[in-house]
This record gives structure tokens, C-alpha cells and sequence, in this order.
């Protein structure tokens, strides 16, 4: 026992003095780099005030830049957004729209809005991606040219518009982001300035929430309402007024927002363009572009520019939020281990010695530790060798450092561009600063580490991206509140999740079953939304039933195509959404699944819930949705059969 | 099972700091703490000062601009005098300012008689000669943009000013070479090649590449002069700029050296190759010019870039030669970019109609239906120059089809207005 315990203590104390440790050596990285942000913003606001005399629009020397738009189930929103941008200051623009297989009528949008016709020829280029079923130019405009192709995810739709334009630069841009008419001429100053050596320049994203929106242009910044965009703002004020600044004058940018970044066309295309295997493109695309020129010993620069502004629509809810969250850190995890060959060494200059082994150390690594820490600390005080008035001080001034650097965010904005006007909203996202600490911080360390767990289980969906869309004057549109995250992965179930049809069954199985795949997704939707009679059939072919696919029985939900299945349970509010489905009896007592928050409305003593972990179920495993009954601990499996009177289990 | 913490010994390393703070320590966190709050005080004070310091501006400003702007556009264009002088002595120091501001919005979208009316406003404020004694005693960027503010005003200085105060880096050349466009001068063109050119040039921005272009469009002879005595001592970067200038320049430029134009397709940088032929697509007028390029060696280009911008250029020159050659080599390009744009060149020259023949083996090339090629060999019909032309001859109609439709409801528009 006493051994154990000698044991127990010394690891808790070991890791006590490596979490210090730690967080001196990551704090003081920190500072150092927002340090370097504000020498860098003095010299962006020195840059940007220096407005050359001459009219860009004359000038036949600026470069063509294609925006490229990934679009997927984008119907609602997707002929406003290519207006909008077919609106922006530029002198030598095209616009690239990728349909990526929307199983919308987002194709049909744009043909109907701006006058598309099939352009009657192969693509003459090996693309690299899914396969292109059609490309269409308008007859309006002939700077528009529209891409159809089966749907192969956002790096996918990227990597086709790459290939398919001609112009020097392209600029990544997502559908629901709204550009400042200006922002292009301003995001391109890197490469006016330095032709030959820019290969890519990023701008600053902000929070658009509760900002009022006309034209597809915002024309009243306001800070959110509420508190959860509120920190968000703060937060993306620090990223990139402070973290993304100080790393761009250390020259080891590596990171261009996906929302927001233009890059040379043939350095993209020389590395293959975006991955298909990641699930943070952006990032990954960066950090390939840095290794690639410097193995090749080309001289180069990748910029961030902060005043060109993208807006985009950010969670109003911890749950998307979470989504969102765990997206980005298994992306990171992907990215960071696919660079490995990277790390200290001098042939990547400071991206390889300084700036990914500290992003890897303090984005990666800091907030596994820091939960792990706050695990740690209730046992080492039960053990009696926490030190509470020390363990106090370290907090106060973890908290306090946290606090500054957040500030320094703020204080940039406002010394710099000042975009919040008003001092009182200034006052609060000050006030975000400190509240962040208390259960955000937190909660986001839990985050991390549940995106650790599904990055480790192979998890490669982008998670259902609930937005309520940009409305005029302030006010949510209706419209466009089932615009999804651009160019999502298709088999990452970025599905449309709009408010009038927040009651249906489609939209309650999507919340409820966090990101299972789009086809099963799909399948659901018919069922629900279709309202033709039908019930689960126990059949071996699973191509009998509606959609392509069933429900198998497993006890490793690794066999469907999804990322989790569905368990019996007897509360619903065990799985990863609100609610389940539990068996009810209709009108005419036939037997049906049912949604519902609460099982006792249902027959038995439970329901089907969502969940990734088939140990949470009563049984031994659960039902996933595949294509091949085979992956299936049985024969067959259960597939919805429209119209069917007689047939296996409900 | 459970542990009892009373019976755990500590290990000796974590003891003296887990269990009780050494004084250094503590005074050393004491100290951190004072530190990091004076900082925190610090930084909110600044922000929250900045913050209301920016919205009392606002607020004074922005109705000050107003009545500035309007009445402003009332001397501009409401009365034969202006009376500048008089206005402006009349103005506080933030209208001053104000007006400084709006100034250099108009003055950057008037052209002719407007834009020196307001030039003379410009001299009512003072800012001609604050910008020369910018130029004269100020830092780096009080001379850019002072410089900025003389071309606005369109007012060159003495060049010896330029020549000492404003030659440190391109950006600074350019800004100075502007200011000499800008104003008209009659050495405008000799003295802003000088300014841009002289003593080991760097490459230029967008501003830069511009700027030399503008002054060389006045008169290109001091451009080709300089161009031809150095080109070979620059870097890639200059020469690829100098070439893109001369794609551009719409000048005649008479009997000027341009053999190095010709010289550049032989640069080991695949960039310079590119830029040369882009610029040779300018000259195809010039015999002597076209007689120094081998035609049949274009194919022989490694780089399908560089390939591609030949087909361009020979596009660009439009003759029989010209296109025959294209045909030659792009109808065996192994690169899919390179063979549209030889197919787009084609297109642009013989019109859709026309497509390309040529033997291939086993195979022969036909104008297929609507003008589409086609090959009559079944083994070959996934010959690639088919697909590059189809590509092309499409993407051409719909380039016709936007221009027409443009076009008419350009003519509709005036229908209406006429």
C-alpha cells in the first residue's frame, strides 16, 4: 500500500512540476509571439495607410484571381453569395462555384439565376478529384463559370476549381462568407508587393453574428448579444490579431483560413492540391506549401494581411460548437503528425525549428494537459500534497496570463482597425476575456480531448454545422437559415438544419445523431419527410429498401459507414443528441419507431438512441448503417421499405 | 482499495515546492503577480482610452465631413472661384485635416480640370510644400507620402531632391518616378526610368512595374536604351518585369534595341522564357525581330508553361506562319494545358470552323460536325488535341455569347437614354 502510494504521489508530483513547467515555457511563447503581433500590426497599419496614386482598374498589371467556391446543399443561400462576390472591387476576376454533389437544388439555383449553359466539351485536364459531370458558363456574366461533380468533400471541390481556372491566383472562399468589397484588393497586397516570392496570403475572419447584413455585405458591425459568440469574437480577435500576426513576423505563418485565402494557382497544383484525407484542408495545404518550397530551396513568403475582412457565421450553442471544435483538433492532430519529418529541422526554417513544435506544444498538446491538470489536482489535494496557496498563485496567474494575452487581442482591434465602435462593446469583450477562464476554458479542454478519441479512432466527419444565416438589418432570415458549412464533406452529414424545419423528424435525427453519414442521413430524411407509409423489413439485400443501404447489428460500430449507431437505451438523454426513437403503436396499432425526448411514451422500457459507443447500450452492440449486410454480426440486416404491410421488426 | 495520504512518504523533489513555498519562490510569484496585474491595468486603460478617444473623434468628425464634402463640391462645381485661400482660413484644425482626407479621395478619381482645380486647393492647404520638407528632413514613410501627395497634386520636385532623398528602395524609386508621370514633365520618361533603373535595380511591386510602364508608354526609348545595356545584370524577378512591360506598351518604339527580348528565351529561369515570348507576342510586325526565333524549337521547351505562352504569342501574331507552327507543335504537346491554349490561339485566329489536321498514326484528323474535330480511327479517339479543341471552341462561344448579350443591353441602355 505504502509503495502504491509512494507511487501515486510521485506521478502526481512528476506531473505537477512538468504542468508547471510547462505552462511557464508555453506562457512565455505566447507572449513573445503577441509581442511580435503588435510590431507586425504597427507595420500592417503603416503599409495599409500608404495608399499608392493609382487606380488599380487601370492598371493592366494586377493578377486574375479565381474565387473558389465550394458548394454544398447551398441552395438557399448559393445565387446571393456568387451576387455578392460578382460585386467585389476587382479588376481581373472569375468566379469557380463547385457544386459538390448537393443533393439540394443548388445547381438548379444557379442555372436559374444566372443564365448557365452546359458547356458541350470534356474537361481536356486530369482533375484531381471525384469526376466532373458537367461544367456550365453563364450567358450573363463571363466571369462565372459553374462546376458539377460527384461529391468528394471540400478539399475535393477546392481541388477542382484549382485545376479548372487559369487565372495566377485563386482565392478559397466558402459560400456563407460574406467578403467586404474591398477585402480582395486588400487580401492581394502581398503579392502586389512582392510578386515573385508570395504564395500565399490569408485574411482576418470576424464574427458576424448579430452584425447587420445587406446585399451580402455587412453594414453595421455589432458584438453578439450573447455570451457564446461574444467569446468567439474575443477569440478570433486574438487568433488573428495577435497569434496568426506575431507568426507571420516570425515568417512561419501556417495557417490561412479556409474561409479566406488566395494562393498562387501552380504552387498548389505543384503539391497536388488539397488533401482529400483531412479534414482541416486549410491548415494542411499551408503547412504542405512551406515544406515543399523550402525542399525545393525556392524563396517565398506566405502573408497575413489584417485588414481584409471575411465574415462568418460562428455556433450560438455549445453543441455545434463542440462539433466544430473537435473538427478543428482532430485536423490539427492529422496535420501536425503529417508534418512530423518537419519538426527541427533547419531546412524548414523556422516553421520547422520554432513555430510547429510550438503550435504542437500549445495548441496540440496545452489543452490535454491542462485537463489533465485540472484531473489531477482534486487527487493530489485528497493525497494532501497540493500546496493551496501555491496551487492559487499558479492560478491566478495562469488565468491572469490567459486574461492579458486575450486583451492584447482586444487592444490590437481597437488600436488598429477598431471595428467595434462603441466603447461599451469594447468593455465587453473585455469582460469575455476574464469570463472565458471560469467553465469555458474548461470545457474546451474536454473538447480537446473527446476530438483526441475520435481522432484516434480514424473519425473523419465534419459534424452537422447548424447557422442561422445572415438576415437583413439584424434579423435572422428565415431564408437562409439552412445554409450549412461550406463545401462540407458529404460524408460527414453537413446537412441542412434550417428552422422551419426544426420540428420535422430530418432535422431532430441529424442533431440526435451528431454526424452519421450523409446517405444514411438522406435515407432518414425521406422517411420522415416523404410521409409514405413503410416500416423496417429484416431482408438480406439491403438494396431492396429505400436509399442503398440498412441497418446491420454490430458490436463495432467501425463496420458502417457512419460513425456511431444506434443502442438501445432507457433514457434518451444517454446518447449524443436529446432524444431517440422508441416503438409506438399508431392509430391502427401498427408498430412504429417514433421520435421522442421520452421513452415512456413508447413501448418496452427504452429506446434507440445515438451514440458512438456501443458499450452505452443495454446489448451487446447496436445498429449501424451500411451498404454491405456483411459488415453485420448476422445474415442480413434491416432496411425501410415503403409500403411494406408485413415484414420483420419495427 | 485506497490510499491513506497520511501514511504516503513525498518524494524528496516534490516536497519543497508542492508543500510549502521557499521564500524566493513565493516572492518570486509575488512578484509575477504585481507584474502581471500592473500589465492588466496597463492594457485595459490603453484600450478603453484608445476605444473612447476613437468614438469622440468619430463623433466630431463625421458631421464635420459632411458640411467639408458639400461645400466642397460647392466651390468645386458651383462657382467660377472656387476661393480656396479664403476657405481655407477659415477651417479649424481637425476641418483641416478632414479636408486633407476628402482631398485625397477626390483627387485620386478627378481627372483634367476638376483635378487641378482641387490641386489648387491642395497648395491653399500647404501640403505641396510640407511635402517637399517631408521629402527633404522626414523618415521613410513621411517621404512616401509626401511623394503620394505630389503626384495627387501633380507637382514635381527639384530631381536632385528625388534623385538623393528617394532612391533607398524600389518602392521609394517608383513613388518618385510616379510623381514625374503624374506631373507631366517633359523628362518625365528619362528621368523615371533613371529614378526606377539606375544602380542595381531590385524587382518591383505591382505600383513599380506600373510605374515604369506609364513612363515608358510617354516615351520608350530611354526604357529599351536602359533595358538593352543591363538586362543580363539582373535578377530573373527585374527581368520578367522589364518583359511584361514591354507585352503591354503600345508605344513605337522605332529602331530600339530588342534583341534581348529574343535573348531571354534562352534564360535558364522557365519564368524569364515565358515572359519573353509573352512579349515578342507584341512584335510580330517586326521581321527582323521574328527572324532571330526558331519556330520549330518551341516544342523542344521543357517547361509546358513556357510552351503554352509560345502558342500564345505566335496567337498574338496571327499569320499564317504563326498558326502553322502552332499547329506543328501543339498538336503533339504532351501537356493538356499547353494544347488549350495552343487550341484557344487557333480558335481566336481561324474561328471554330477550322479545326487542325494532322496525321497521327493509325488515325487522321477531320473537322468533325459543327466544326469539332474528330479523329477517324477509333484507337485514337481519345487523341488529346480533339479535347483541347472541343474545350476551346466551346469556351470561345461562350465568351461571344456573354460579349453579345453585353453588348446588347449596352445598346438597350443607350436606347433608353438616347
Amino acid at each position: 500500500m505504502t509503495t502504491l502510494g509512494s507511487v501515486a504521489t510521485a506521478v502526481i508530483a512528476g506531473s505537477g512540476f512538468f504542468i508547471v513547467t510547462y505552462y511557464l515555457l508555453i506562457n512565455a511563447g505566447y507572449l513573445l509571439i503577441h509581442a511580435l503581433a503588435l510590431l507586425q500590426l504597427r507595420d500592417n497599419v503603416r503599409e495599409s495607410a500608404w495608399k499608392p496614386s493609382f487606380r488599380a482598374f487601370d492598371s493592366p498589371f494586377y493578377p486574375g484571381v479565381a474565387m473558389v467556391v465550394p458548394a454544398y446543399n447551398e441552395a438557399t443561400t448559393i445565387v446571393e453569395s456568387v451576387r455578392s462576390m460578382l460585386a467585389l472591387n476587382y479588376p481581373d476576376q472569375e468566379i469557380v462555384v463547385v457544386n459538390d454533389g448537393s443533393s439540394d437544388a443548388t445547381l438548379d439555383r444557379l442555372v436559374e439565376a444566372f443564365g448557365l449553359r452546359p458547356v458541350d466539351a470534356e474537361v481536356p485536364y486530369d482533375v484531381p478529384s471525384e469526376p466532373i459531370r458537367g461544367v456550365y458558363r453563364s450567358a450573363i456574366h463571363e466571369d462565372l463559370l459553374v462546376v458539377d461533380k460527384e461529391n468528394g468533400g471540400k478539399s475535393d471541390a477546392l481541388n477542382a476549381g484549382v485545376w479548372l481556372t487559369e487565372q495566377e491566383l485563386f482565392c478559397a472562399v466558402d459560400a456563407d462568407t460574406l467578403i467586404d468589397r474591398d477585402a480582395l484588393l486588400d487580401v492581394v497586397a502581398p503579392f502586389l508587393e512582392e510578386p515573385s516570392r508570395t504564395v500565399a496570403s490569408g485574411g482576418t475572419i470576424r464574427v458576424a453574428n448579430d452584425c447587420v447584413v445587406q446585399d451580402g455585405q455587412v453594414k453595421e458591425v455589432n458584438l453578439p448579444k450573447t455570451g457564446l459568440p461574444g467569446v468567439q469574437v474575443m477569440e478570433y480577435l486574438r487568433a488573428f490579431y495577435s497569434g496568426r500576426l506575431g507568426l507571420a513576423r516570425l515568417k512561419g505563418l501556417i495557417l490561412i483560413s479556409g474561409a479566406f485565402g488566395v494562393f498562387r494557382t501552380d504552387r498548389v497544383r505543384e503539391i497536388g492540391g488539397y488533401r482529400h484525407d483531412t479534414i482541416t484542408e486549410d491548415f494542411d495545404v499551408v503547412v504542405r506549401l512551406h515544406e515543399h518550397l523550402s525542399d525545393a530551396d525556392i524563396d517565398y513568403r506566405i502573408e497575413f494581411v489584417p485588414e481584409p475582412v471575411a465574415w462568418t457565421e460562428v455556433p450560438d450553442n455549445l453543441r455545434t460548437l463542440g462539433r466544430q471544435r473537435r473538427r478543428w483538433y482532430r485536423g490539427m492532430i492529422e496535420t501536425v503528425f503529417a508534418s512530423r519529418r518537419m519538426f527541427f529541422r533547419r531546412r524548414y526554417g523556422r516553421v520547422g525549428t520554432v513555430v510547429l513544435p510550438f503550435f504542437t506544444a500549445a495548441e496540440a498538446l496545452g489543452p490535454l494537459i491542462e485537463g489533465l491538470g485540472y484531473v489531477l489536482l482534486p487527487i493530489a489535494w485528497y493525497l494532501g500534497i497540493l500546496n493551496v496557496e501555491f496551487f492559487l498563485a499558479f492560478l491566478l496567474l495562469t488565468v491572469g496570463v490567459g486574461v492579458f494575452l486575450s486583451w492584447f487581442g482586444v487592444f490590437s482591434e481597437v488600436w488598429s482597425y477598431n471595428r467595434y465602435e462603441s466603447p461599451r462593446d469594447v468593455l465587453r469583450l473585455l469582460w469575455y476575456g476574464v469570463l472565458e477562464n471560469f467553465g469555458y476554458r474548461q470545457w474546451k479542454t474536454i473538447v480537446a480531448w473527446h476530438g483526441l478519441i475520435e481522432y484516434l479512432r480514424g473519425d473523419q466527419s465534419w459534424g452537422v454545422m447548424e447557422r442561422r444565416g445572415f438576415g437583413s438589418e439584424g434579423e435572422t432570415s428565415a431564408a437562409a437559415a439552412a445554409a450549412p458549412v461550406a463545401g462540407a464533406r458529404g460524408d460527414g452529414a453537413e446537412t441542412v438544419a434550417d428552422d422551419s424545419a426544426a420540428t420535422s423528424g430530418f432535422v431532430w435525427i441529424d442533431w440526435l445523431s451528431e454526424a452519421p453519414d450523409t446517405d444514411g442521413i438522406r435515407w432518414l430524411d425521406r422517411v420522415a419527410s416523404d410521409g409514405a407509409p413503410g416500416r423496417f423489413v429484416s431482408v438480406a439485400d439491403p438494396a431492396v429498401g429505400v436509399g442503398d443501404g440498412g441497418f446491420v447489428w454490430t458490436r463495432d460500430f467501425a463496420d458502417g459507414v457512419g460513425d456511431g449507431g444506434f443502442v438501445w437505451m432507457t433514457d434518451p438523454s444517454d446518447g449524443a443528441g436529446d432524444g431517440g426513437f422508441a416503438i409506438a403503436s399508431d392509430g391502427d396499432g401498427v408498430l412504429r419507431l417514433v421520435e421522442t425526448a421520452d421513452f415512456t411514451d413508447g413501448l418496452g422500457d427504452g429506446g434507440f438512441v445515438w451514440t458512438t459507443d456501443p458499450d452505452l447500450g443495454a446489448g451487446d452492440g447496436g445498429f449501424v448503417w451500411t451498404r454491405d449486410f456483411a459488415e453485420g454480426t448476422g445474415d442480413g440486416g434491416f432496411v425501410w421499405l415503403v409500403g411494406a404491410a408485413t415484414g420483420g421488426d419495427n | 482499495m485506497s490510499v491513506d495520504p497520511s501514511s504516503v512518504p513525498l518524494p524528496p523533489f516534490s516536497s519543497p515546492v508542492l508543500l510549502s513555498l521557499p521564500g524566493p519562490l513565493s516572492r518570486g510569484l509575488a512578484l509575477a503577480a504585481v507584474v502581471l496585474g500592473s500589465l492588466l491595468l496597463a492594457v485595459v486603460i490603453v484600450t478603453v482610452g484608445y476605444s473612447l478617444r476613437a468614438a469622440r473623434s468619430r463623433r466630431r468628425r463625421t458631421p464635420a465631413r459632411e458640411t467639408l464634402r458639400s461645400e466642397l463640391l460647392d466651390r468645386l462645381y458651383g462657382r467660377d472661384d472656387p476661393a480656396w485661400d479664403e476657405w481655407v482660413a477659415g477651417l479649424s484644425a481637425l476641418e483641416r485635416d478632414e479636408l486633407e482626407s476628402l482631398l485625397d479621395v477626390y483627387l485620386r478619381e478627378l481627372e483634367g480640370g476638376d483635378a487641378d482645380l482641387l490641386a489648387e486647393l491642395g497648395t491653399a492647404l500647404g501640403i505641396d510644400e510640407r511635402a517637399r520638407r517631408e521629402i527633404a528632413d522626414g523618415g521613410y514613410w513621411d517621404r512616401l507620402h509626401a511623394l503620394v501627395w505630389l503626384a495627387l497634386l501633380r507637382d514635381a520636385p527639384d530631381r536632385d531632391l528625388l534623385e538623393t532623398r528617394c532612391t533607398d528602395t524600389s518602392r521609394e524609386r517608383a513613388a518618385a518616378a510616379r510623381v514625374l508621370y503624374a506631373a507631366g514633365t517633359d523628362d518625365c520618361a528619362t528621368a523615371g526610368v533613371d529614378l526606377l533603373l539606375r544602380d542595381d535595380p531590385r524587382s518591383f511591386s505591382v505600383f513599380g512595374v506600373d510605374t515604369l510602364y506609364r513612363v515608358a508608354e510617354r516615351d520608350p526609348t530611354p526604357f529599351f536604351e536602359r533595358v538593352a545595356a543591363d538586362f543580363d545584370e539582373w535578377e530573373p524577378s527585374l527581368q520578367r518585369q522589364a518583359l511584361l512591360v514591354v507585352r503591354h506598351l503600345t508605344t513605337v518604339v522605332g529602331g530600339a534595341d530588342r534583341s534581348w527580348i529574343v535573348g531571354a528565351l534562352s534564360s535558364p529561369d522557365p519564368s524569364v522564357r515565358s515572359a519573353a515570348w509573352r512579349a515578342l507576342g507584341a512584335y510580330g510586325w517586326d521581321r527582323g525581330l521574328r527572324d532571330g526565333v526558331d519556330l520549330s524549337a518551341i516544342g523542344e521547351d521543357p517547361v509546358p508553361s513556357v510552351r503554352a505562352n509560345a502558342y500564345r504569342a505566335l496567337g498574338a501574331w496571327g499569320d499564317g506562319e504563326a498558326t502553322a507552327a502552332i499547329e506543328s507543335a501543339a498538336t503533339t504537346d504532351p501537356d493538356a494545358r499547353a494544347q488549350v491554349a495552343a487550341a484557344e490561339t487557333l480558335v481566336a485566329n481561324r474561328g471554330t470552323d477550322d479545326p487542325p489536321s494532322r496525321r497521327v498514326p493509325g488515325s487522321e484528323w477531320v473537322a468533325g460536325p459543327e466544326g469539332v474535330a474528330s479523329v477517324t480511327d477509333e484507337s485514337a479517339e481519345t487523341e488529346p488535341f480533339g479535347a483541347a479543341w472541343a474545350w476551346a471552341t466551346e469556351h470561345a462561344r461562350f465568351d461571344r455569347l456573354a460579349r453579345d448579350i453585353s453588348a446588347e443591353r449596352e445598346r438597350l441602355h443607350e436606347e433608353v437614354r438616347g
